[in-house]
């Protein structure tokens, strides 16, 4: 499962594809506190992207990956924390 | 390759010739609705069915010339020359497209320039008071624009801004905005995907078009992200890489100076045709605008000044950039030189300058920016127009959307299911074979009809050597049905072979056309007989023989309008092309009502090109000299031009059509015109051959060379200087041994009677006698050419397997006489 979903956290692993977006966007919607972290993520979906820049600030860390990383710090404003 | 691409050329090539016909037809009726509509259908379907494969390049144009197509039907264009030269030459750029895609199964790089360029030109045809509407009736976004600032160069990190640095050191740096239109995710497209793999990839800003509120109707799957990068690949390979998306994206150069500084030029977005909503966009302080001209007063001035503007924007292949910075230059200079004197001349020659070097637009567009300014928010009429052109193009939507203007974009392929529906319709009435497959079965048969000659001989066998003649009976009651059953496969295979004349004459009319256009000559073709059939091998090979004498007739045969007219003739010149079947041949007459063939001028010609001696200049007669344009070596245009008369001649038409068993008449009348008849026989597959003994080996001669088997005696032989000659009903006929031919160790033989066995053949016209050992009969044989090292051989037309499983050399009496 590229999406996992509890009650305080979003989990993206793997290809998150572009299906995934609305239960992410919903989910975040949902639980204000809920907090997103990447456990090897290898890419997501433009719309994946999306979601998670129109509820900024919900990040613990950026992924691994180095473009998805700069394209999450770019979009939602997420200062690289380690 | 797979079936459905396969099935795609093949509807493809239907297509294009029907549409060649179509546009023939309606240059000829441009009224014709019903040929518009199916024309129309034709490139509708094309496209749709284009739409499946992975050539989006093609897609492309078809589509351009479909909207020109729409125009014509929906007739706010009418259909005259230039458009037909257009359409046709861009079918026959599709038709090249076609063959790539078939050769290879894609269409390599180099075509998108042309393809580019096309579209273009295509686009420039439609009626200019739509050229907008169509713009944005076909493109569901605009077209995205080079942004007008390098401000979003300030938000690289660090650490892309040396990679990118340090790539600009290498080689040449590009640039791109890439703004994917807001529905594509319902296409499958995934931007950040594409940027990812974006080739030579240094550095990238991403950014909301729209802010998100917040608000919980926000649409996540309405794509709302603009990318700008930076790429060091080489500008052609991300065209090819963005094919899909060419109007989502602009590629523009990047130069290390405008990296290095950040000290870019920077542009008011203010009232630019800028389409792409810029987020950073930070307005620079804009220069105090030095008005050369007020655009309240010179609506003219102005509106071009914004034309080049615009210009400027568009994106140009390497090839136009030059040409298009020229243009826009001159005409620049022109209105400066006007409005706004010495110095601003100076300037803007600077200014060119400036970006020949940065290999840019930019500078001449910060100029115009700046130093024009403007204030086209309050502009007047004329600039208001050109404002509500770019606003239409910007909203995407023409103010007046025809009926299918807002066609659903899945409709191509529907289209092409649909299309694909029909011919598997067509197909359970009609097969479709690869010729391989007859071939095949043609070349069973053969061994067929060659194996079941075996059974003779074993039912001899039988009686001689097992002495049972019962057998020998029953193996030939056999043979018999078998020999039927044989007989009729090989016809059957023969009619499908069959193809009508029509395949070829299809060629023509397109042909007389283009070469009576560039001549200026007015022409009118007429077809006859076009359903007359032949086998496939010869229809095929009867092609270029055909268009060489059309192009002999148009360019040298028929006069000018005006020397027609002179002459006492119609002004417009006729040639008929004319199939007919007569017996096992099928004749094939080439008349036009030109100026005929002077015998006088070729007997010069020949003289001058060595081709006749003195002797045979005064002797020859006018019809013998006329015949002499088959000599090789003969071109009788003054001029070599480019349509014939290139040195291959009406030689090169005899050859190859004497090649497969066809032969050449002409005959011609000074100025009423020429003739040439052609023959040729029906079907290749089978020749009918005369054996022949000769030292013990048995040769064949093919039948239709033969005009009889004499014996002749000793005593009638004569030899005059070295070459035996015998007379024969009342003429000299020049005798050949067939050993010295064919280089055989022993003289022909003479039967008990000291008579010789002579083959008289009819040779080049020319009668000859083939002294031989002795007759065989006559067979029917599958001839095959030689191959491998033996191909070298002269005097061979092939070889044959005969019955008994030997093999029969097919001489190829021509060549040896003209070795002898």
């Amino acid at each position: 499962m590229p999406l996992k979903l509890t009650k305080k956290k979003a989990e993206l692993s793997g290809d998150v594809l572009v299906d995934d977006a609305e239960t992410l966007f919903h989910w975040l919607a949902a639980h204000a506190g809920g907090t997103v972290v990447f456990d090897r993520l290898t890419h997501m979906h433009t719309a994946v992207l999306q979601a998670l820049a129109a509820r900024p600030g919900r990040l613990k860390a950026l992924p691994d990956d180095p473009f998805l990383a700069d394209c999450l710090r770019q979009l939602t404003s997420q200062k690289q924390e380690n | 390759m797979n079936p459905l691409l396969q099935q795609f050329i093949t509807d493809a090539n239907d297509i294009l010739e029907r549409m060649g016909q179509s546009l023939l037809a309606l240059e000829k009726r441009p009224d014709d609705e019903a040929v518009i509509d199916e024309l129309f259908r034709a490139v509708h379907t094309l496209k749709g069915n284009s739409g499946l494969f992975d050539i989006p390049i093609f897609t492309r144009v078809v589509h351009a010339a479909e909207d020109l197509l729409d125009k014509v039907r929906d007739k706010a264009l009418a259909i005259d020359n230039d458009l037909t030269d257009e359409l046709l030459d861009s079918m026959d750029f599709i038709q090249r497209m076609v063959e790539m895609v078939e050769a290879s199964g894609r269409i390599p790089e180099d075509f998108t320039d042309e393809a580019d360029r096309r579209i273009e030109r295509l686009k420039a045809l439609l009626p200019e008071d739509l050229t907008g509407e169509t713009e944005a009736e076909e493109e569901w976004t605009e077209r995205v624009l080079p942004p007008e600032n390098l401000a979003w160069l300030a938000r690289l990190s660090d650490a892309d801004r040396a990679a990118a640095s340090e790539a600009a050191g290498r080689g040449a740096l590009t640039a791109l905005r890439y703004v994917p239109e807001p529905e594509c995710f319902f296409k499958g497209e995934d931007p950040l995907l594409l940027l990812r793999n974006l080739p030579g990839r240094t550095g990238f800003v991403l950014e909301l078009l729209e802010p998100y509120g917040g608000a919980e109707d926000t649409d996540i799957y309405r794509c709302n992200i603009g990318i700008h990068a930076v790429s060091s690949a080489p500008i052609a390979e991300l065209r090819d890489y963005f094919r899909y998306v060419p109007e989502q994206v602009a590629l523009y150069p990047l130069t290390a100076e405008a990296l290095e500084t950040g000290e870019l030029p920077v542009f008011t977005a203010v009232n630019s045709p800028q389409t792409v909503p810029d987020a950073v966009g930070e307005a620079a302080p804009r220069p105090a605008a030095a008005w050369y001209f007020d655009p309240h007063r010179e609506p003219l001035a102005a509106e071009i000044v914004a034309t080049q503007r615009r210009l400027l924007d568009l994106p140009a292949s390497a090839d136009q950039w030059d040409g298009r910075l020229q243009a826009i230059g001159n005409t620049l200079a022109a209105l400066f030189a006007a409005h706004g004197g010495p110095e601003a001349v100076e300037e803007l020659k600077e200014t060119i300058a400036a970006c020949r070097r940065e290999e840019s637009f930019l500078p001449l567009a910060f100029l115009l920016e700046t130093r024009l300014g403007s204030e086209e928010e309050q502009a007047s009429p004329a600039e208001a127009d050109v404002a509500t052109a770019t606003a239409t193009t910007a909203n995407g939507t023409a103010p007046s959307d025809p009926p299918d203007g807002a066609r659903p974009a899945d409709d191509g392929i529907g289209d092409g299911l649909r299309g694909a529906a029909d011919s598997a319709d067509r197909a359970s009435r009609v097969l479709k074979v690869p010729q391989e497959k007859v071939d095949r079965l043609m070349d069973l048969i053969g061994e067929m009809v060659v194996a079941k000659n075996a059974l003779p001989y074993l039912a001899s066998k039988a009686e001689e050597v097992y002495g049972s003649r019962e057998l020998a009976r029953e193996i030939k009651a056999q043979f018999a049905v078998i020999n039927r059953i044989a007989e009729d496969m090989q016809d059957g295979i023969m009619q499908v072979r069959m193809l009508p004349m029509s395949s070829v004459f299809q060629r023509f009319p397109r042909l007389v056309r283009d070469v009576a256009r560039q001549l200026g000559k007015k022409v009118r073709l007429v077809l006859e007989g076009e359903d007359a059939e032949a086998d496939k091998h010869i229809v095929e090979s009867l092609g270029d023989p055909l268009i060489h004498i059309l192009r002999n007739s148009l360019d040298h045969g028929l006069e000018t309008p005006d020397v027609r007219v002179a002459a006492g003739k119609p002004e417009e010149g006729r040639i008929l092309v004319r199939a007919s079947q007569e017996g096992d041949r099928v004749l094939i007459e080439i008349e036009d009502d030109g100026k005929g063939i002077d015998p006088a001028v070729i007997k010069r010609k020949a003289f001058e090109k060595g081709l006749i001696d003195e002797a045979r200049l005064e002797s020859i007669s006018d019809t013998e000299a006329i015949q002499l344009v088959f000599a090789p070596g003969f071109s009788t245009a003054e001029t070599v031009s480019s349509l014939s008369g290139r040195g291959v001649g009406m030689d090169v038409v005899k050859t190859s059509l004497e090649k497969i068993g066809g032969q050449v008449r002409l005959t011609s009348e000074r100025g009423r015109g020429t003739r040439i008849v052609l023959t040729l026989p029906l079907s290749v597959a089978v020749s009918n051959v005369l054996m022949v003994r000769m030292n013990g080996q048995r040769y064949g001669v093919p039948m239709d060379m033969v005009v009889e088997t004499v014996r002749v005696p000793r005593s009638e032989i004569h030899v005059i200087k070295d070459r035996r000659v015998a007379v024969l009903r009342g003429r000299i006929v020049p005798l050949f041994g067939a050993d010295e031919l064919l280089s055989l160790p022993e003289p022909p033989i003479a039967n008990g009677e000291g008579e010789y066995a002579v083959l008289v053949a009819r040779v080049d016209g020319a009668t000859v006698g083939l002294i031989v050992d002795g007759f065989a009969q006559t067979t029917d044989v599958i001839l095959k050419p030689l191959e491998g090292p033996l191909a070298a051989l002269a005097g061979f037309a092939g070889s044959a397997l005969l019955g008994d499983g030997s093999v029969l050399l097919v001489l190829d009496l021509k060549e040896l006489m003209h070795a002898a």
